[in-house]
């Protein structure tokens, strides 16, 4: 008993998140200390042992008593768990918590699994009514995606924005574009132009396959510029060195005259003497810093975007599948009575 | 989550930052399958059905064969894909004379209407218990509670109070009774089969005798008899072709008798017939005995070479080849003013008429194995095994170690000689049938 109760423990622990006090966040799965989960097991257990002790003379099947029963149960189940979409617009009114709402939505959902298969006696074929047992199956297993999603996304979701949200980092990437023209601007035309080609280029976001798979074309010609810039940095480098290198003079004055200019050349490599060129590399080395900030930024954006479309994407499957669910079941009942 | 895509910051082109600014909808695609299953899972196949569509056709169409809850049983698929043929009117029930057109004249369970109502079942459908959709066997269900139902419980019907409960021939059968000939009268008795079951046919015939694993005298020398030299099976193996004299007895036993010194063969079966050769033989003048035939090594009969005197001065010289030489032997003699006469054998179809009982698969199992005939020195020895036999090798329907055997193995629910459907519906309908008839 106490093996079970650690067990227990644990799982809320890691359902809760972080920390154990009540006061904290708690899961929609353990709402209420998993009443809903009880309840669910509880109907499973009912369902299944009132099939096993039922004994009909046609065979287990959905048109016994116990058939009809179990399939009045799934239909109102399905209609209530469809209902969920209608409950959790109307947040402050209606009864009960949207966030019990949600628990038992679940619970009951997977419990459908096992009130539903029972309901069909495993009586299976090419037909309407598992037409509908099929439609709810996938519905099931895309809610059960969703559970999981909702359970472990979320938490990448905050750690990769790190108290920023999608709208500041945006805004920050449109300040360092515009930072980044600024810095090019001061360099010389080329590179203006290639950094304003980049900027107009960068790509956030993508296609909804991009996004899923979160491999997302290059960002813009971010590594382009790179190159360009640490090219153009090499150049002037190379320029000031060479400069450095004036046409030798002659004797004792040229060598002094040349070890002057080589101290002169080399401090100003190292910037300490403004030159037009010196300035242009310090210029180019801030160029590449914010270049790499805006991409690092770039990647940020484009992994939250990755999560939220992971975290929404079955969605699309549930709720459609869900309606035509709804017209199958309605058309599995209108049927069985067309053909009584 | 539809929110219009993020603009970009320096007003180009939108980033796109999610699934439904990538163009992914939920509504669209929700309506265009719930009207998509809607018209080919409904819509299509009730217009199919209003205008008929065979049965060919349907296996492309989206027509209502998508509408069977499972396949049907063996016996109706020739016509299975035509659902109409069963499901005559939207929303109704399947009626019984959807049945009744192939099944017309269908027996009842008995004869007596009047029980029948007792026991509710003139009320119920063919559908109460024959299910469609369930397989390949789906229309004749195995299951012990179709009988036990009401025969586990029969004193709630007062047609059943002196039947014995049933519901599990491994667990809860009676012990059988047979139907019996007795002696003396002409109608038959129910009795218990136990070891003082007897079935006074009015033959004499000792089994053990003629079963001797020695042999016996037969008409082409000695022979082994077996069961099947006597009892053959009927074309189809289900019983035995009624025992008779001329197939079965007769190569051994021919009725000969010699009256004033003339060899007579007696007629078989016709006690008139018989008597008549007799009486004209006897009142001819006797021959004398032939002298004997010294080479001969034919047996010598008892009694060949007597005197027998003249049968026209013994008046009972007829009646005795009846009651001692000759009929008695084998067959029960009547004797009246009339004179001596065969009484007519009583000979037994079938012990257990409610019942059916199919010797074909038991062909395997050796006959001694439930008939003890080997140690029967009287005819009129029943030879059926008891239950306790049968449970040997056949046990409940859910028996794990035994054959899985369920009522209908051997009893048979419409098995009335007389009331069919429609007879107790218009019983049902009772006066309002006859004003009917006489308007």
């Amino acid at each position: 008993m106490s093996g079970i109760k650690t067990v227990w423990r644990t799982l809320q622990r890691a359902l809760l998140g972080v920390g154990e006090a009540p006061s904290q966040h708690v899961s929609f799965l353990l709402y209420q200390r998993a009443r809903w989960l009880k309840i669910a097991l509880v109907l499973c257990a009912l369902a299944a042992l009132v099939y096993l002790w039922h004994d009909p003379i046609e065979g287990k099947s959905g048109s016994t008593w116990l058939g009809y029963g179990l399939g009045t149960l799934g239909a109102v189940l399905i209609g209530w768990l469809a209902y969920l979409g209608v409950r959790k617009r109307r947040f402050q009114r209606g009864a009960g918590r949207v966030q019990g709402w949600v628990s038992a939505h679940v619970y009951l959902g997977l419990a459908l699994t096992v009130v539903v298969t029972l309901h069909t006696g495993f009586q299976l074929g090419w037909n309407v009514h598992t037409l509908a047992y099929g439609l709810m199956l996938l519905v099931i297993l895309s809610g059960l995606y969703g559970i999981s999603a909702y359970a472990v996304i979320p938490r990448q979701i905050t750690a990769n924005r790190d108290a920023l949200e999608l709208r500041a980092m945006l805004e920050q990437i449109t300040s360092l574009n515009q930072a980044a023209l600024a810095l090019a601007e001061r360099i010389d035309p080329e590179t203006h132009a290639i950094t304003a080609r980049s900027v107009s280029e960068v790509r956030i976001g993508g296609s909804a396959w991009e996004q899923l798979s979160g491999r997302y074309r290059r960002v813009g010609e971010v590594s382009g510029l790179e190159q360009f810039a640490r090219r153009k940095r090499a150049e002037l480098l190379n320029k000031a060195v060479s400069a450095a290198q004036a046409p030798a003079r002659g004797g004792r004055q040229a060598t002094i005259a040349f070890v002057a200019d080589q101290i002169f050349a080399a401090g100003g490599a190292r910037g300490h003497d403004k030159t037009g060129d010196d300035k242009a590399t310090e210029t180019l080395q801030k160029l590449l810093q914010t270049i790499a900030r805006r991409k690092n930024l770039v990647v940020r954006v484009n992994r939250d975007i990755t999560l939220r479309a992971r975290l929404n994407v079955w969605l699309y499957v549930h709720i459609p599948l869900t309606v035509a669910l709804l017209a199958a079941l309605l058309i599995h009942i209108l049927v069985v009575f067309l053909y009584w | 989550m539809s929110q219009p895509p993020e603009k970009k910051p320096d007003g180009a082109t939108p980033v796109i930052t999610s699934l439904s600014e990538a163009g992914w909808r939920l509504r669209r695609p929700a309506v265009i399958l719930a009207v998509l299953i809607t018209l080919l899972c409904l819509l299509v196949p009730l217009l199919l059905r209003g205008i008929g569509v065979p049965a060919a056709a349907k296996r492309w169409l989206p027509s209502d064969a998508q509408w069977s809850s499972g396949q049907i049983s063996n016996a109706h698929v020739q016509f299975g894909q035509n659902c109409e043929v069963c499901h005559q009117t939207l929303l109704v029930p399947v009626r019984d004379e959807a049945c009744l057109a192939c099944h017309s004249g269908l027996a009842q369970h008995g004869d007596d209407a009047a029980a029948l109502r007792d026991a509710g079942l003139d009320t119920r459908r063919c559908a109460s218990c024959h299910f469609e959709h369930g397989g390949p066997h789906a229309v004749q269900q195995r299951h012990p509670a179709l009988c036990a139902d009401c025969h586990a419980a029969p004193e709630r019907y007062p047609s059943l109070k002196d039947v014995a409960a049933v519901s599990d021939f491994a667990r809860a059968h009676p012990p059988f009774k047979v139907t019996v000939a007795v002696a003396g009268q002409s109608a038959r008795a129910r009795v218990l089969l136990d070891e003082q079951a007897r079935d006074v046919s009015g033959l004499i015939f000792p089994h053990d005798l003629h079963l001797d694993a020695r042999g016996i005298q037969g008409a082409d020398g000695k022979q082994v008899l077996q069961c099947a030299d006597c009892h053959r099976p009927l074309m189809g193996g289900a019983g035995f072709e009624p025992l008779r004299y001329s197939r079965d007895c007769q190569s051994c036993h021919q009725l000969d008798v010699d009256l004033n010194g003339r060899q007579l063969r007696l007629p078989h079966g016709n006690n008139e017939a018989a008597r008549a050769l007799l009486q004209r033989t006897a009142a001819l003048a006797p021959l004398a005995t032939p002298p004997p035939v010294e080479e001969s090594e034919d047996r010598r009969r008892p009694g060949a070479r007597a005197d027998r005197g003249d049968a026209r001065q013994q008046p009972g010289a007829v009646d005795e080849v009846f009651e001692r030489r000759v009929c008695a032997k084998c067959h029960s003699i009547v004797s009246d003013s009339d004179g001596s006469r065969v009484q007519l054998p009583q000979l037994t179809q079938t012990w257990m008429p409610l019942a059916r009982f199919d010797h074909a698969p038991h062909r395997w199992v050796g006959c001694d194995s439930c008939h003890a005939a080997q140690q029967s020195q009287d005819a009129d020895d029943l030879l059926l095994p008891q239950i306790e036999s049968c449970r040997q090798c056949h046990g409940g329907i859910n028996s794990h170690s035994k054959i899985q055997s369920t009522c209908i193995d051997c009893h048979r629910f419409h098995q009335a000689h007389e009331l069919t459907s429609q007879a107790l519906g218009s019983q049902a309908l009772g006066s309002r049938a006859d004003e009917q008839t006489q308007q």
